[in-house]
């Protein structure tokens, strides 16, 4: 498979200069480009100034080769290839930009081939592309299918957005051209459309038409153009989601010609594109059930096919997108743990498509906890960072502890910035949940020195924030002072190592309630800020708020003094910012009567007037005499941009930073940012990033009346079962015991102990309603997952369904049936053709798509639509699709009547009483169809309670019967068969000839032909009325390695699968 | 989406590369060294997909060949290693057993087959024959 580029480098010095080697005919290395190679190769990595030397050499010479008036077309040709190789090793070949261009106008045919050359030297907005424009347009109008092929390439890789209406309709004429020209001619429109929407408005029609094409490539073409237009409005495309789902049916179903298929997988991509496009329609939409069914096939087929996990990642992602069906999100749910499980390096990172699975439903991840406490401890980091993405899901107040601990731990060993900034956001955010202050604070100190001042500037904000606007008087004392403890220990540390984001947020803490420490005097806490000053790193905008916080604390004794001293080497600072802190520090700390009006203390909790209203008057006399309105930044900007100014680089200056609020006044800088955000409406600047904190929607645990937990009693008799979250992570050892809670699935050795525990920890709080929360109001928290209501209805189902009559039709009718399943419709219709009026094998069984089990399954919603009137009626009738219909009338009047529509204009037998006991009644009749006989069977519900389901289960395994065929025969139908696959069983080891043994079992449960046996090799085949597949095994390392082939696209896979059952059940 | 196709080898030399976003030729040669020193250093054991910077790369190794795709985070990441594969399949067929060689003699050709199979970042043909339909075109055109 993958036996490619065989022939390492070490060969590569002899290959070339043998110019005799087999193949090398493409090679041709007496060329320039082979002398390119050569001369590169040879270097190694480390002379990359002699690497520098020869390309420039090369490139001098092309310059000069190029622009001689003797080059010929096609050395130019070569010129250009060599000039791409320059290029990708990263040397600049401007100068060749305009020869490829003129050499894709003037070339021939195979010249042409430098189109290429253009997309890769020049990009969208290069100005030598419109030169293009005319090439194009000549090419286009060929009469050579290749010329005009490679002018749509180009097009649809890069084209000038004002010169669309040039080629447009030239391009629309392609659509109806040969399907090789139509595809290419979609994909520019799709080129077109994302460049400039607008031009190609008018045209929404031959989209269309283009998803209606028979030509499946030109379809999938369409495809990219629907997902983008959906995209960006899914209500105005809802009626085309049955054409999609058709589409799917029909690719899952194997109906594309075989080229398509990719490892026997029936266009994996164009499948995964549709998923996509599901997705996007059935978003919050109750219609999106009709894509149940297929998305149910999909996920079957990838359960028993190991190579399809990438689409049944799409599925699962669709799956919980869409309408959430719940007997399908479980399945999926299921399968996709299954894949987790595996050993298999790659299928771990499904991981990514149970984050999906919690997201919706946390208990889900209860299933799967053991799973993803090994993902968590992986040596891969990035499966790691999905599982701390998972579990950043599932987070509630109980295990927040655990799983910030554990985000912390990955923050540590990981140096990529984009991942701290991105995880600090999240601890951040998780960090609301704390269960008390102590770990509160300290878990933002994390956040703040570990995040330092990369993470998002809402942060410490919102922190600040949090902090100022506590107002239960005695738990936010003990948070505050807490605070200023933990920062005075930290300032008496190395204050050097910390950020300057962490050093703001210090010092305005500090500044606001170091007074709530009485043991500490306001100059030791002066000194220390201070010393912050004349620390090298500190940048000006902290000093600003360092010497704010310092014009707070400046209160008379030797603090003054040291107030005065750092006033006055500031005064004298180039920077005016710092200037005017120094001046103010200085005038205030000699007033404090002054100082007390406009710093009073605890003022950080009075509410700013944001809307600046104190202005009105000011604004009023002044626009009043003539001045110009006030217009926001936006809004300026806009106007500047629409006289075709850009101002671009100066936009990213405009977000307000920290600095930019003067605190002059003892107001939290969060509540001042925020006020200014409002008049100047820098709204657009905030909430960019998902680590933003969004404090608005979000009900929190530190709340105006502080630290909720308290307000509950921490006792309660129901909490006896419930593990105690861990307070910290130290004391994890203490929630050994309680580990039983959480059901573990195997009996474990003591190595597993640790990670038990560590489950108990992690998915506490995830299970039953019943489980009761250690923190009380916080509960609610835990509710911004949105979890589905998904209702008690579907939670009480099941119990219903154990109580419900399951009719099997084999034990009554077993005579009856048949080898052939027409089911397409199966779901409602019990049609049976009888084998002796069926002459054909039935066309159905191709739509079958290896419906191993059918089920004829009245769906829940449909019993309840049917509410009272069937209740009362007690005739439920299986093979109505609609029961509900059934009106009231007495039971036994007129069964005529249930007939499905599409047969009640056939003629029919009489109705026949099959048998009849208390609850049920079972009667039959025959329906002739022209190309069948079908066997209706009618189910009345002759109780008094309601039929909740009925299933009733064909089993493929009944339609199979032995195909007798000797080994020469079976020798040219394995040949003319195309369909197969192939997969390992396990081999039934206990007997002497263990494959004899295995294939007995197969031939007793399965009704097989066994063929022969030869040596290891065997052949064993079996038919389903005229559809034969034949299956060969053979043993392989202690497994039975079976190739399954068909003419029927689906039937192997369905073989297999039965032959997995039937030994498993051995 | 797909932001970008690598072909490198071990030693670091690129054989191929195709950006569909546009990213500055002198900043080109420093993202697929560090992007190569990220794939390089990777296990066995280990999964086919790093996290770099704020995209994801996905890789794929054949013989001493490395095929390395930057893909966003929407992207499904199982896919494209399966389209990496099959983009190796292609090439495969049309070089009938390809080697390093066979790629870094035939740049052009192997374009033409990567332009057929992603544009703008998105697969637009995945059927092997389909793919290689227009530069067997012109193959033939050469030889007749």
């Amino acid at each position: 498979m993958s036996d490619v580029v065989e022939k390492t480098l070490t060969a590569l010095p002899s290959l070339l200069s043998l110019d005799s080697q087999p193949g090398s005919a493409k090679l041709s290395s007496t060329s320039k480009l082979g002398n390119l190679i050569r001369g590169i190769t040879e270097l190694t990595s480390k002379h990359l100034q002699e690497e520098e030397k020869l390309i420039q050499r090369e490139l001098s010479s092309i310059k000069e080769q190029v622009s001689s008036p003797n080059t010929t077309m096609r050395q130019m040709k070569e010129l250009m290839v060599r000039t791409i190789y320059c290029e990708m090793l990263g040397y600049e070949a401007s100068f060749s930009y305009i020869h490829a261009i003129k050499l894709a106008q003037q070339g021939t045919v195979l010249e042409k081939r430098v189109y290429l050359a253009v997309s890769l030297f020049l990009n969208e907005s290069h100005e030598l592309l419109l030169l293009l424009v005319n090439t194009v347009l000549k090419d286009l109008q060929s009469t050579n299918l290749i010329e005009v092929c490679m002018a749509l390439t180009v097009v649809s890789q890069m084209f000038p957005k004002d010169m669309i209406p040039a080629i447009l309709p030239l391009v629309e004429e392609k659509l109806n051209h040969p399907e090789i020209i139509r595809r290419k001619a979609v994909l520019a429109l799709y080129k077109f459309y994302l460049i400039a929407p607008n031009q190609v408005q008018h045209i929404h029609n031959k989209f269309r038409k283009a998803l209606c094409d028979k030509d499946p490539g030109v379809m999938t073409a369409s495809l990219h153009i629907y997902l983008q237009l959906i995209q960006e409005n899914p209500e105005g495309y809802k009626d085309l989601t049955a054409s999609f789902v058709t589409i799917l049916k029909q690719v899952v179903g194997g109906k594309l010609p075989m080229d398509f298929n990719y490892h026997s997988v029936p266009a994996p991509w164009l499948q995964i594109q549709l998923l996509r496009i599901l997705s996007l329609l059935g978003k919050n939409d109750q219609t999106s059930e009709i894509m149940h069914e297929v998305l149910d096939e999909s996920l079957r087929r990838a359960e028993m096919n190991h190579n399809i996990t990438y689409i049944l990642y799409e599925c699962v992602k669709c799956i919980y997108t869409i309408h959430p069906k719940s007997d399908l999100l479980e399945k999926a749910a299921k399968c996709i743990g299954n894949f987790v499980l595996s050993p298999k390096i790659n299928l771990k990172y499904l991981l990514k498509a149970l984050t999906y699975v919690v997201q919706q439903d946390p208990k889900l991840a209860l299933q799967h906890q053991m799973t993803i406490i090994e993902c968590l401890d992986h040596p891969d980091l990035i499966i790691k960072r999905e599982t701390l993405e998972l579990l950043f899901r599932i987070t509630n107040a109980q295990n927040v502890t655990v799983i910030v601990e554990k985000m912390l731990e990955f923050l540590r060993i990981s140096g990529d910035d984009h991942t701290t900034i991105d995880l600090v956001g999240k601890v951040a955010e998780l960090a609301e949940y704390a269960p008390d202050n102590e770990w509160f604070i300290e878990t933002m100190n994390t956040v703040f020195s570990v995040g330092g001042d990369m993470m998002q500037p809402d942060i410490p904000n919102s922190f600040l924030k949090l902090l100022s606007e506590f107002d239960s008087v005695e738990e936010d004392r003990k948070l505050r002072l807490f605070a200023v403890n933990s920062y005075i220990s930290l300032l008496q540390g190395t204050p050097g190592k910390l950020p300057q984001r962490f050093l703001q947020v210090i010092s305005w803490v500090l500044g606001e309630y170091s007074h709530l420490r009485e043991d500490l005097e306001a100059a030791v806490v002066l000194r220390l800020l201070a010393r912050l000053l004349d620390m090298k790193n500190c940048s000006s905008e902290t000093k600003s708020w360092v010497l704010t916080a310092m014009t707070k604390l400046c209160e008379g004794g030797s603090g003054v003094s040291v107030a005065q001293q750092v006033s006055e080497t500031y005064s004298s600072s180039l920077d005016t910012v710092l200037r005017q802190r120094a001046q103010e520090l200085q005038y205030l700390s000699q007033d404090s009567e002054l100082r007390a009006r406009v710093l009073p203390r605890g003022a950080g909790l009075e509410p700013v007037d944001s809307s600046l209203s104190f202005l009105d008057g000011f604004v009023s006399e002044a626009l009043a005499a003539g001045a110009a309105p006030y217009k926001p930044p936006h809004q300026r900007q806009e106007e500047l941009a629409g006289t075709k100014l850009s101002l671009e680089p100066y936009g990213l200056s405009l977000p307000i930073s920290m600095s930019s609020c003067s605190i002059t006044d003892r107001q939290s800088p969060t509540l001042l940012s925020m006020s200014s955000g409002l008049s100047g409406d820098s709204t657009d600047l905030s909430h960019k990033g998902s680590a933003t904190l969004k404090l608005d929607g979000v009900k929190r645990v530190w709340g105006r009346e502080g630290y909720l937990s308290q307000k509950e009693p921490v006792e309660e008799p129901a909490q006896v079962e419930v593990p105690s979250p861990l307070r910290s992570p130290s004391q994890q050892g203490e929630a050994d015991s309680s580990h039983s809670q959480t059901p573990t699935p195997t009996p474990t050795p003591e190595s597993d102990q640790e990670k038990q525990q560590l489950a108990s920890s992690l998915f506490v709080g995830l299970g039953s309603q019943s489980s009761v929360c250690l923190m009380g109001k916080s509960e609610p928290t835990a509710q911004r997952f949105r979890r589905k209501a998904k209702g008690h209805s579907t939670a009480s189902s099941p119990s219903e369904q154990i109580s419900n009559s399951v009719v099997s039709p084999h034990s009554a009718v077993d005579n009856l049936l048949c080898n052939n399943l027409l089911d397409s419709n199966i779901t409602s219709e019990l049609a049976l053709s009888s084998p002796e009026l069926t002459s054909q094998p039935s066309p159905g069984l191709t739509t079958t798509n290896g419906t191993c089990d059918t089920e004829a399954e009245l769906p829940d919603s449909d019993i309840k639509e049917s509410e009272p009137a069937v209740i009362r009626d007690n005739s439920v009738v299986a093979t109505d699709p609609a029961p509900h219909e059934a009106p009231d009338r007495p039971k036994d009047l007129c069964l005529t009547s249930h007939l499905p529509a599409e047969l009640s204009g056939l003629s029919h037998s009489e109705i026949s009483h099959l048998c009849t006991n208390q609850s049920l009644e079972l009667s039959a009749c025959h329906v002739q169809k022209e190309d069948s006989l079908l066997l209706v069977v009618f189910i009345t519900n002759s109780s008094d309670s309601a039929a909740q389901q009925i299933l009733v289960q064909v089993d493929s395994e009944e339609l199979e019967r032995p195909l007798t065929v000797s080994t020469e025969e079976y020798g040219t139908m394995w040949l003319a068969f195309s369909h197969d696959t192939k997969q390992n069983l396990t081999l039934i080891s206990d007997s002497q000839e263990p494959l004899t043994a295995t294939l007995n079992v197969l031939k007793r449960k399965l009704q097989l032909h066994v063929v022969e046996i030869i040596m290891e090799g065997i052949v064993a085949c079996r038919v389903l009325q005229d559809q034969p597949c034949l299956m060969h095994c053979r043993v392989h390392a202690g497994t039975l390695a079976v190739w399954l082939r068909s003419p029927i696209p689906d039937l192997p896979d369905c073989l297999i699968y039965h032959c997995q059952r039937a030994l498993q059940g051995h | 989406m797909i932001k970008f196709v690598l072909m490198v080898n071990r030693q670091g030399q690129t054989r191929l590369s195709r950006y569909y976003e546009s990213v500055e030729l002198n900043r080109r040669a420093a993202l697929e060294a560090d992007v190569v020193r990220c794939c390089l250093s990777r296990k066995k054991d280990q999964c086919s997909f790093v996290e770099y910077k704020d995209f994801r790369l996905v890789y794929r190794q054949y013989a001493a060949l490395y095929i390395v795709v930057g893909v966003t985070d929407s992207e499904n990441e199982l896919s494209i290693y399966e389209l990496v594969h099959n983009f190796v399949e292609v090439l495969d067929k049309y070089f009938s057993r390809v080697s390093e060689l066979d790629i870094m003699f035939n740049l052009d050709r192997v374009h033409v087959i990567l332009d057929e199979m992603i544009q703008n970042g998105h697969i637009v043909e995945t059927n092997k024959s389909r793919i290689l339909a227009p530069l067997t075109a012109i193959d033939k055109m050469a030889d007749g």
